[in-house]
């Protein structure tokens, strides 16, 4: 497992690819998936160090895509942040019950993202 | 059962009492008439007989004594049909004395008559004989004494007969005294118990249609309230169906109705769910990606590149921010807007949010003051929701005040609700616009920016929040507009719960 490898799981193509682009500029490796099954997927394959998974998502809901991540063993300690449209108080607490690491709400500028999830993997290489 | 079959039925129910004393009041009387009437009537009639036959005697001895003298066969024969006629009436009066001391009585004249009939006989064969004298005789002294003792015995009958009438006359007379109490009492009784089936007839007739009323009622006020509650965009429960009368039915197509409703509420939720995350997402992806261009996320931008891109980005949020606005005023015309409810200090919530705003404030050389009248009013919303209403008066007053001018939020509590006041010393709206400001689209004030919805999504927020806001504005003085919020523990209207 390499530091500075992430995954991005979101159904919004073009807010994917705006992600991607700008986590490779910080010199990422960026793998992406439009669903949570691919999603699921491709964190077993890779082990990322970190993975941005929407909430609203067809097909899989995105509880469903973190209950999947923290049943794999090799998947317990990566740093998985949700993000959602809705900011209600009770879909974060279930995230984070769940075993979300942060939770973000949208629209968010990228930067930022960028920014939680340095500070995120810091912690865990601390930890 | 239809109404009117039940309606027929509570009337029926009084007419069925009525009937019944009715009926039972004519059996009564019928009963009384025909008691205590033959035995007087048959006396008499045995005592007219009785008479009868004791002149009748007398006269049939006359008659054969003519018949013996004068051989007349005439005279015979009106004799032996008056004996006969004697003979019957004897039998008929047997059948109409009604004591054993008349039967003896009747007895006794009946064997002296036969004696009579007898020494008739014996004289008319003396006399076919040729013997006139002895047969004359034999009448004379045999004849005569049974004759009188017939007379007597028939006398003595007589009496026996009258007193047995008296008697009967005075239990008659009696009879007729108790009739009358009878008659009296059988009134009374009668009376009671018509007033008795009356106040019966009246009470099952009232509890009839009070049964049918509050039945009715009940329902009518379950599906009104009903009505209201899906007015109101709640959709429960189906209503029990009760009855299979109109009302019931009523409740089917109530039913049928809400079902329908919430159908196209579902539809019309998801309908905006989907269109606001097809426009959404684009366009947050152009203005992120418009944005880090700006901040040279991808490298040195020339002066001509960062005007363009500058245009892109200003654009693009415009455009966001329109999609928002209308998604929001559409979904709150709908009544979908979900709200994430929550108890929260007004007053905090509001000094933090024009913190936000100050900088743009002083940009324009506008002052932005804070009053807090009332310690801490709390509100029970949507806090986001609450934001997006202040953000939108400040803005709007920000924008028509002129540099030097200033804004002020002001914040009291009352009893009942809670009260965010935005006043500014800006151009003012014209009268004849005023009551048009919270339409859509309509701006007092064109060419200084606004999408046209601001104030139409301020109002559809506060309606939301069970509250209202209003304006009062001078032209050339400036505007103030009032949000208030109903306070304390009283439940708002039932708003769609929160989507996801």
């Amino acid at each position: 497992m390499t530091d500075k490898t992430i995954l991005i799981i979101d159904n919004d193509e073009a807010l994917v690819d705006v992600q991607s682009f700008y986590f490779s500029e910080h010199g990422y490796t960026v793998y992406t998936a439009l669903d949570g099954d691919e999603g699921v997927e491709l964190a077993v394959r890779h082990r990322p160090a970190a993975i941005v998974c929407d909430v609203i998502m067809r097909n899989m809901h995105g509880f469903e895509v973190l209950q999947a991540l923290r049943r794999r063993p090799e998947l317990t300690r990566t740093v998985v942040i949700m993000t959602s449209a809705k900011a209600y108080k009770g879909d974060i607490a279930r995230a984070l019950e769940l075993g979300a690491t942060d939770y973000v709400v949208k629209p968010f500028r990228t930067d930022e993202l960028l920014s939680a999830v340095e500070r995120h993997l810091a912690a865990a290489r601390e930890a | 059962m239809r109404l009117p079959i039940k309606i027929f039925l509570a009337c029926a129910l009084v007419l069925l009492v009525l009937a019944g004393v009715a009926v039972w009041s004519l059996v009564e009387l019928a009963h009384l008439a025909s008691a205590e009437r033959s035995v007087t009537v048959q006396t008499a009639e045995a005592l007219r007989l009785q008479v009868g036959i004791r002149e009748a005697v007398v006269e049939a001895s006359h008659l054969e004594m003519r018949n013996l003298v004068f051989g007349d066969r005439e005279y015979a024969a009106v004799s032996s049909a008056r004996a006969a006629r004697i003979a019957q009436e004897l039998d008929r009066v047997e059948e109409l004395v009604t004591t054993d001391a008349e039967r003896d009585a009747l007895k006794q004249a009946a064997q002296a008559f036969n004696d009579f009939r007898a020494i008739v006989v014996r004289a008319r064969g003396l006399r076919a004989g040729g013997d006139v004298k002895r047969a004359e005789e034999l009448m004379r002294s045999a004849g005569q004494p049974i004759v009188t003792r017939v007379v007597s015995t028939m006398d003595g009958l007589v009496r026996l007969t009258q007193s047995s009438l008296d008697r009967s006359q005075t239990e008659a007379t009696a009879a007729l005294g108790e009739t009358r109490t009878a008659i009296e009492r059988l009134r009374a009784r009668t009376l009671t118990a018509v007033t008795v089936a009356m106040v019966a007839a009246v009470l099952a007739a009232l509890a009839g249609t009070a049964t049918i009323a509050v039945r009715l009622t009940r329902s009518l006020r379950r599906l009104s309230e009903a009505t209201k509650a899906v007015a109101e965009g709640a959709f429960r429960e189906p209503l029990p169906i009760e009855s299979k009368d109109e009302v019931g039915e009523l409740a089917q197509s109530f039913n049928r109705m809400v079902e329908r409703l919430r159908e196209i509420d579902q539809l019309k939720e998801q309908f905006y769910t989907t269109v606001s995350h097809e426009l959404r997402s684009p366009l947050n992806a152009m203005r992120e990606s418009a944005r880090l261009i700006e901040e040279r996320a991808a490298g040195p931008l020339t002066a001509k590149q960062e005007r363009l891109i500058s245009i892109m980005h200003r654009s693009t949020e415009r455009l966001l921010r329109l999609v928002n606005e209308v998604l929001d005023l559409s979904r709150a015309s709908a009544g979908l807007l979900p709200l994430d409810r929550g108890w929260f200090d007004a007053a905090a919530v509001i000094a933090r949010t024009l913190d936000e705003l100050r900088p743009q404030a002083e940009q324009r050389g506008i002052a932005l003051r804070f009053e807090n009248g009332t310690g801490a009013p709390r509100v029970f919303g949507d806090q986001d929701r609450i934001v997006q209403m202040v953000v939108n008066l400040v803005a709007n007053a920000l924008r028509f005040t002129p540099s030097g001018g200033s804004v002020t939020v002001r914040v009291h509590a009352t009893e009942t609700d809670v009260r965010v006041l935005v006043e500014d010393t800006g151009a003012g709206i014209r009268a004849e616009l005023l009551p048009h400001v919270f339409e859509r689209f309509r701006q007092a004030h064109s060419g200084l920016g606004g999408t046209g919805l601001g104030l139409a999504i301020v109002r559809a927020m506060a309606e939301a929040h069970g509250g209202r806001v209003t304006v009062e504005s001078e032209e050339g003085r400036g505007s103030r507009f009032t949000i208030t919020l109903p306070q304390g523990a009283q439940t708002p209207a039932p708003v769609a719960a929160p989507t996801r």
